[in-house]
């Protein structure tokens, strides 16, 4: 089944490198949008179907936290799975996202970190299990 | 203080340029990097319990590489990818830097990155990180510290 | 560094302490080898890195991926792990050269440049490792501190 993915933040760098990594997953990959703010994602949510968001939260013009709250009130997008790529270091921050049901990768992050956090959020695909170790 | 804000600062910056820019930071700054050209420089202000600017300068034809490393790619990117790179380079070690200085309660907004000239106040803190055959200058502003000046 | 596309070979590398113990195998075309790497760039010693590539990650790498391809594995299929990358001391930031860190630094420029994602990695913390390969199978084990795993 393939897999429709909007990835959502300001630098287009990262979205290309976020891209890359979804290419690399080898996930069954169907169409990938791109936004650039959380308005601009809201807009791509409305005419596609999405099966996975990948979202920055510091953003210009409507940042990820207030994305993430509208698709909550909209009974269509409430259940998208959201994966949130972000630096943001605040622990009550993240706890309200998480609560609303987000899953959370911190930049920076190695590609197999976000291999894993989607393939998690997914379920239902086999695991690749990464190592236990970091430096 | 400052001390402590160059340690965070130093520490945001080496995390980020490992990992994001596959680059091999050092402290130490010898005479080729010392005397490298300016290339480019990128800001973000960030708001919270206290506010301030991270400005990000790179230095000795850095900003191709940084770029090229972060998208996987050999060729030179545009320019366009290059300031790009360097306003999420700085977004990235802003975003790691103030955990650090004020804790994992705070709640910060860090602005959108945008190019950079120079800045009036005079920085609380400032680091040079050697990369390769060039640098990367961070200086850090604060224009509102209630906080910070308790310390 | 040892390729094999023999499918009872059992390659093992030693001693792997900040170096980088890298496995790569092609599970369809079974063909497999281990890289067993010290430094991290050759532009430190240039004349060594001629002389023998495999010392250093971003010579010994590429040499490793260019000669499992003249062997019959395909980029695509090939999965890779990477074990070692040790600090000298117990807390990362006391390692003054960071070679283990650094190393892996370099290793993942290139995965990434070359379109591969690590299938498992054991790395840092402070003990030694030994790594092995069995071509017919792909199964890497580590074996550190009197303990044995697959990787």
């Amino acid at each position: 089944m393939a897999l429709n993915i909007l990835v959502v933040d300001d630098s287009s760098v990262m979205r290309a490198i976020i891209i890359k990594t979804l290419h690399l997953s080898q996930l069954p990959m169907g169409e990938v949008h791109e936004a650039a703010n959380g308005q601009e994602a809201l807009k791509v949510l409305d005419g596609n179907w999405i099966d996975l968001a990948l979202v920055d939260i510091n953003m210009p013009v409507m940042d990820g936290e207030e994305m993430i709250n509208r698709l909550k009130q909209n009974p269509a997008t409430s259940d998208l799975p959201i994966i949130i790529v972000s630096t943001e270091g605040s622990e009550s921050r993240k706890e309200v996202l998480m609560q609303k049901g987000a899953r959370f990768v911190h930049k920076p992050f190695t590609p197999e970190t976000l291999r894993d956090a989607i393939l998690r959020t997914l379920g239902g695909l086999d695991e690749q299990k990464a190592g236990n170790g970091t430096i | 203080m400052s001390k402590k804000l160059e340690t965070e600062l130093f520490k945001a910056a080496t995390l980020t340029f490992e990992e994001l820019g596959f680059l091999l930071p050092t402290p130490e700054i010898d005479e080729q990097q010392l005397n490298a050209q300016v290339e480019a420089a990128v800001s973000v202000d960030f708001d919270g319990p206290f506010s301030g600017k991270l400005l990000v300068r790179v230095c000795g034809g850095l900003l191709p590489i940084i770029t090229a490393n972060m998208l996987g790619e050999e060729d030179i990117p545009s320019k366009s990818l290059q300031y790009d790179a360097l306003g999420e380079i700085a977004n990235v070690i802003c975003g790691n830097m103030l955990p650090g200085i004020a804790g994992s309660k705070d709640v910060f907004h860090v602005s959108a990155p945008k190019i950079s000239e120079s800045v009036d106040l005079p920085p609380v803190a400032e680091v040079q990180v050697g990369l390769g055959m060039g640098r990367a200058d961070l200086l850090l502003f604060v224009s509102r510290y209630p906080a910070l000046a308790e310390e | 560094m040892r390729i094999s596309a023999q499918e009872g070979d059992v390659i093992v590398t030693h001693a792997l302490g900040s170096c980088l113990g890298v496995a790569v195998h092609d599970p369809v075309a079974c063909v497999g080898g281990l890289l067993h790497v010290m430094l991290p760039l050759s532009t430190i010693d240039p004349a060594k890195a001629q002389a023998n590539p495999f010392m250093f990650v971003d010579t010994g790498f590429p040499e490793l991926l260019a000669e499992c391809f003249e062997t019959g594995a395909l980029r695509q299929r090939l999965e890779v792990r990477v074990a070692g990358g040790a600090n000298s001391w117990n807390r990362g930031e006391d390692d003054f050269f960071q070679i283990g860190k650094r190393n892996l630094v370099v290793l993942r420029k290139l995965l990434w440049k070359n379109g591969l994602l690590l299938k498992s990695y054991d790395v840092g913390g402070t003990a030694s490792r030994t790594m092995s390969l069995e071509i017919g199978s792909g199964k890497v084990t580590i074996k550190s501190g009197g303990q044995i795993k697959n990787l």
